[in-house]
């Protein structure tokens, strides 16, 4: 049996919806112990998120949930009662890592705030994301993914630019902060298992966009300019955009060196010969007429065609798939990165594989767990309570 | 030793553009010594890119320049590799392999060396050798296909998008196998294919397709099942704000701030199926009723109403932004081409150990006194033999002798 990298980490996971949970999936999936505690009634949210298995709306059964939560452990726990929250503080006693996604009164509301929490567990690694961070005047803002985008500086520039700002599709800002969080725990971590000291860690969601904004806040400072709409083009070089092709679109890169090899792919000497094109820096005003001619070869040829033949001549063109061509992508098939995972409520599912392959720690496999799945294995086999505690405190509500 | 969580590692970076530099970044903001070791021939002395926007990239790191296609290039790499922790790159795949630098060359001189290579289509398989950017990593992804308006093409999403998820999931598995390292001694090769990381971007549409076999289309910015939630002109010139209406209560209080209790009592919008039916209607009136309205003021409004709206904010405003400003979100640095100016800053706040912003980007071969003469002890004449034969060059190079910019002196930023 090989050994996951987190192996000796304990997390307790109060993560609901996106961001949270997919921060404490990772450090579940690559080893670590991740109890996710859920409210007793319904559990998190996200159980209740499209798309579902077959349609069927079961809190089993969110496709969301379902990837989102796989290799934790699940149990309830109403943190709204004094006994919920007595249990929660013994079980911080035994954790490494805190991860908590509530807007930013809550925990402080249950006297469950970081100061709280470290006089329990001074070693103790407390990470909150929340959409606008710990403080601040826009602390306590309502956001959903479509907002967190807005105040977060990308959308504005996404879209055409004659028609209104559109944003990535899924849920991209999120999917980003829960990364950010990973990444800033872990780092937290390190700390912590040198000196014994734990530390607050405060995620942003709108900050965690602000900061990917790549040359947005250089081109305004060096050369004034607001980066906005364009298409699919690249705003500061060309060309980097995506293409009509004859039977749909392709993903064209021919700055650098692929500008000549791309003039021998789509046979069009114009590109190296016409005096307008010399320039690498001016080819981004000469847009229109560049993509004219491009187009004009594109259109005769097939995606897949242009796609192997571009990158035989090391010319960096990408497909525009759809989601079920992407899932069948030989690339992927060969390298086995689409896992079967097996689960009480839907049999076996394909779900994506590992974000990043490590040799000597791999990946692991694993499903969500069922809504109070663990309650027991915790409750009893951690903390020590008898069954018939248990079933007392499942009548009172508190799990 | 400063007392910062990465204290005391090493980093080896090889990488270039997005990905990698800002997988290395995060390690440098948070502590580790990280050493850029870039080809020599690129421009001796002069910033490591010209583009300062890579320089962004490229902060609080320490510069050596080697010439890696030589055999005295390699040794030398070698023996840096042999005081470090961490080695970093982003190549196609068979590179380090031709340079005899591949993860078993490293462990011969290392044994717990942490090797991370971040190919783009990863070490294995029909793409193996194919040459990816983001760009091209976002579309393969089915990223493209699906963002978009419902009546136009695919389109990118502005930024290179998979190129920080790759960077952060490098991070991730890096101060993973350090952990790892910590309690069991060992290293470990880590291969990061960009196209598997950015492919989990997508996980709502492919549980979509491998449960129900379904295949979702570009809807712009409508939402699966609640509306309104749409972007909306504002006074000004390019002006929107993005409203998100997820319950009846927040549909009331939109009612409410735009004094249509007429809209709260209309039977076509009374409930979250019949606003989602009749979004078009509601959107129009909407719109008709945020034009009149500066987009800050109007979320203010929204916001204490308890509607979640958010102002799409531009660059400048962005910079003005008085959340951001509460929470010194900006961070000034001093860049080596175009001087003093603000940064996006960290984006995970640690409490009692925040990122440090040291300085800019280093100049190309920047470093060579402290890399090779104190950390390898290398004596002058070794160090000036090697610059004659071409594997690493004498910094300043003649021609730019007393002609480095102030701003390439270490300066602390703020």
């Amino acid at each position: 049996m090989t050994e996951g990298a987190l192996d000796d980490l304990v997390v307790l996971d109060l993560t609901h919806y996106i961001a949270g949970p997919f921060c404490t999936k990772l450090l579940a999936d690559y080893g670590a112990t991740v109890i996710k505690i859920e409210r007793p009634d319904g559990g998190d949210p996200a159980r209740r998120l499209p798309p579902f298995f077959q349609d069927d709306p079961s809190l089993e059964k969110s496709g969301v949930f379902l990837y989102l939560n796989t290799n934790k452990k699940g149990i309830t726990l109403n943190l709204k009662t004094e006994t919920g929250r007595a249990l929660f503080k013994q079980l911080v006693r035994r954790a490494d890592i805190v991860v908590e996604s509530f807007s930013p009164r809550v925990m402080p509301g249950w006297g469950l705030d970081y100061e709280a929490l470290a006089k329990i567990n001074p070693r103790l690694v407390m990470t909150s994301i929340s959409n606008f961070g710990q403080n601040g005047p826009y602390r306590d803002y309502k956001a959903t993914e479509l907002v967190s985008l807005a105040l977060g500086g990308w959308l504005y520039f996404i879209g055409e630019p004659d028609r209104y700002p559109v944003k990535p599709f899924g849920r991209q800002s999120q999917h980003h902060a829960g990364l950010q969080a990973a990444v800033g725990t872990l780092t937290a971590v390190q700390y912590q298992q040198r000196t014994g000291l734990g530390q607050h860690v405060d995620i942003s969601i709108m900050e965690a966009v602000t900061s990917i904004l790549e040359f947005t806040f250089h081109v305004l400072a060096t050369q004034n300019r607001v980066r906005t709409r364009d298409g699919s083009r690249y705003f500061i070089t060309h060309p980097l955009t995506i293409l009509p092709c004859k039977d749909g679109h392709v993903a064209v890169t021919a700055i650098g060196r692929a500008w000549e090899l791309a003039s021998v792919l789509m046979e069009l000497p114009q590109l190296v010969e016409d005096p307008r094109f010399a320039d690498p820096r001016r080819r981004w005003e000469m847009a229109d007429e560049i993509d004219k001619l491009m187009i004009g070869w594109l259109t005769q040829h097939n995606a897949q065609e242009i796609f192997e033949r571009g990158q035989e001549l090391r010319v960096p063109i990408g497909l525009v798939p759809t989601i079920d061509q992407v899932v069948n992508d030989p690339q992927h098939r060969s390298r086995d990165f689409f896992t079967t995972v097996d689960h009480p409520a839907t049999g076996p599912v394909e779900y994506p594989g590992p974000p990043v392959r490590m040799y000597e720690t791999p990946w692991r496999a694993g499903r969500a767990p069922l809504l109070g799945e663990h309650n027991e294995e915790v409750f009893c086999g951690w903390l020590g309570l008898s069954k018939e505690h248990l079933l007392q405190l499942r009548e009172r509500n508190v799990i | 030793m400063s007392d910062m969580p990465l204290s005391g590692v090493r980093v080896l970076d090889l990488t270039i553009s997005w990905a990698g530099p800002y997988c290395t970044r995060l390690l440098a903001t948070m502590g580790a010594e990280v050493i850029r070791v870039d080809n020599p021939h690129i421009a001796p002395g002069r910033p490591y890119k010209m583009s300062t926007y890579i320089n962004d990239h490229n902060i609080n790191k320490y510069s050596v320049a080697i010439d890696l296609a030589t055999p005295k290039g390699v040794e030398l790499f070698k023996r840096l590799v042999s005081i470090s922790d961490v080695v970093a790159e982003n190549f196609s795949a068979r590179v380090m392999g031709n340079l005899g630098l591949d993860y078993e060359s490293l462990k011969a001189v290392k044994p717990d060396i942490i090797m991370l290579s971040m190919p783009g289509f990863g070490n294995s398989g029909p793409y193996r050798d194919y040459v990816a950017y983001g760009t091209v990593i976002e579309a393969m992804v089915g990223l493209s296909q699906l963002t978009g308006y419902e009546d136009g093409p695919p389109l990118r999403v502005g930024i290179a998008y998979p190129d920080p998820t790759a960077g952060l999931v490098g991070a991730f598995a890096v101060l993973s196998a350090l952990h790892y390292r910590a309690r069991t001694g060992k290293g470990q090769q880590i291969e990061l294919s960009q196209f598997e990381s950015a492919t989990t971007l997508l996980f709502e549409a492919i549980m979509d397709y491998t449960m129900n076999r379904r295949v979702p289309r570009r809807q712009g910015n409508r939402h699966r099942s609640v509306a309104p939630h749409e972007v909306f002109p504002c006074r000004g010139d390019d002006s929107w704000i993005a409203i998100a209406v997820t319950n009846d209560e927040e549909w009331r209080a939109l009612c409410d701030v735009m004094g249509r209790h007429d809209l709260a009592d209309d039977p076509r919008f009374s409930d979250i199926l019949a606003r989602y039916e009749h979004q078009d209607e509601i959107n129009a009136i909407i719109a008709g009723w945020t034009r009149q309205f500066d987009h800050n003021d109007l979320m203010q409004r929204l916001q204490a109403a308890g509607v979640p709206a958010g102002a799409v904010l531009s660059s400048p405003e962005l910079l003005a932004d008085p959340h951001l400003k509460a929470r010194d979100f900006m961070v000034m640095i001093d860049d080596p081409v175009d001087g003093r100016r603000p940064i996006a800053g960290p984006s995970a706040r640690l409490s009692r150990t925040p990122a440090e912003f040291k300085w800019g980007a280093p100049l190309l071969g920047q470093d060579q006194d402290y890399v090779f003469g104190e950390l390898l002890g290398m004596s002058q004449q070794e160090r000036e033999r090697l610059a004659e034969d071409g594997v690493i060059f004498k910094f300043p190079p003649p021609e730019l002798e007393g002609q480095i910019p102030p701003a390439a002196q270490r300066t602390g930023a703020t």
